[in-house]
């Protein structure tokens, strides 16, 4: 198992969570994905992903036209989004915990 | 699609497009707009990247999104795909061009016209076979044929479906060629109001092919008539001359004129009233025949002062 395969089932919620924190065009959720440590992931999935979101209505967008390229999309969070996004981090701190607690040697001993 | 984006980015995200052309023409705009600034911002920041794939790209992209797969290719003839390259390549042509995708646009935003005209053309071909008439069945049967076209268009239908509409597009695109080729005769054939005249232009009245300027009625008793109205066996207005329609006043074409038509209770003028008088023109600067100001129209001379009368019918 590697953190590829654990990151399919989890891209959504940490998509929402770091548009959550500021609205952002395509490659730079990706870029800030990346830099918060998940280095393997995908550009392709993160633009299905804020397009499935987008479907979904958890994000809104919107186009900046760029006078000296093409324009970007960008996506913000919206009030479902937000609820969403607080249901699965509750989710995932009682997953993370079961998880953790499991693994942890201390804690099955 | 400016040309701070490097080719290779632009062609690869149009080999991405062409790669979910499965999907509804919208879905692949929202799932990729914007794709070009991004690949580029990427392919900036990390030269050493590589774009790789378009298409494993594209499935990456689709899976993410949480659309359906493509349909497997592998039961598809070599002519289906060659149709289907053929296809792609246009379409990443069409997309490096501006004009031309600007244009492509514009004709996919008329389809909901073609859904029109081809239900139009079910309904012309449907009433052909069955020789329906007009009437009010009729046109209830082309307003759903209008409505089952439209829905045919904003569906999406699995291919064997797809396969059946676009044969159905093109029986529909011949009955309109079709119709189209025969719409010309029928108008120019009917003369049923004033503006029919204008078009009889290149018409007329020919005997043994020598036009007929004018037309002399004579009576029973062979003396000459005056102002008869004369209609063709279809009631259409046996004209010899239309507005602007000229002639000569003398043999030797010294003066000109205009041929006066006269004027029905209705307000038209009638071209078909004869003998037709004449009324004294001249050539304006354009080139155009005006009646001189004041001149009256006058009767223009008649082969025969009178003919041989009828013996007494009976």
């Amino acid at each position: 198992m590697d953190a590829t395969q654990l990151l399919k089932g989890v891209l959504d919620v940490a998509v929402l969570a770091v548009v959550e924190a500021e609205d952002g065009y395509g490659y730079d959720v990706v870029r800030r994905l990346r830099s918060a440590g998940l280095d393997d992931v995908g550009d392709a999935s993160v633009y299905g992903t804020l397009r499935r979101l987008y479907s979904a209505g958890a994000l809104t967008s919107y186009v900046v036209p760029s006078e000296e390229g093409p324009h970007r999309k960008y996506y913000g969070i919206t009030d479902q989004g937000r609820t969403m996004l607080e249901h699965q981090r509750k989710v995932w701190a009682e997953f993370s915990t079961t998880m953790t607690d499991l693994l942890t040697p201390e804690a099955a001993a | 699609m400016t040309t701070t984006v490097p080719t290779e980015i632009a062609s690869f995200a149009a080999s991405v497009r062409a790669a979910l052309a499965d999907l509804p023409a919208e879905e692949v705009e929202e799932l990729t707009e914007g794709l070009e600034a991004d690949l580029a911002e990427a392919f900036r920041e990390d030269l050493a990247r590589e774009l790789g794939d378009p298409e494993v790209y594209a499935v990456e992209l689709r899976t993410a999104a949480g659309l359906p797969a493509p349909e497997p290719t592998s039961r598809r003839s070599s002519v289906v795909d060659k149709v289907r390259d053929l296809g792609r390549d246009t379409r990443s042509l069409v997309s490096d061009h501006p004009v031309l995708e600007r244009t492509v646009d514009f004709v996919v935003s008329l389809r909901p016209a073609w859904w029109l005209l081809r239900a139009w053309a079910a309904w012309v071909l449907v009433g052909g076979v069955l020789g329906t008439g007009g009437g009010l069945g009729s046109l209830v049967v082309l307003v759903l044929f209008a409505i089952g076209s439209v829905a045919l268009g904003l569906g999406r239908w699995p291919g064997w479906v797809t396969g059946i509409i676009v044969a159905g597009n093109v029986a529909a695109a011949v009955v309109v060629l079709a119709m189209l080729a025969y719409l010309p005769s029928s108008f120019g054939s009917s003369y049923t109001d004033g503006d029919s005249y204008a078009s009889a232009d290149l018409t007329g009245v020919y005997l043994d092919g020598q036009q007929v300027t004018n037309i002399f009625a004579y009576g029973a008793d062979g003396q000459p008539l005056s102002d008869v109205q004369l209609f063709d066996q279809d009631g259409r207005p046996l004209a010899t001359s239309v507005p602007g329609g000229n002639g000569c006043l003398d043999p030797d074409c010294v003066d000109l004129g205009l041929w006066a038509p006269m004027t029905l209770v209705t307000g038209q003028p009638a071209y078909n009233v004869y003998p037709m008088s004449m009324v004294e023109a001249y050539s304006d600067d354009y080139g155009t025949l005006r009646p001189v100001t004041g001149a009256t129209a006058v009767p223009r001379p008649s082969p025969f002062l009178q003919v041989p009368a009828l013996t007494p019918a009976g």
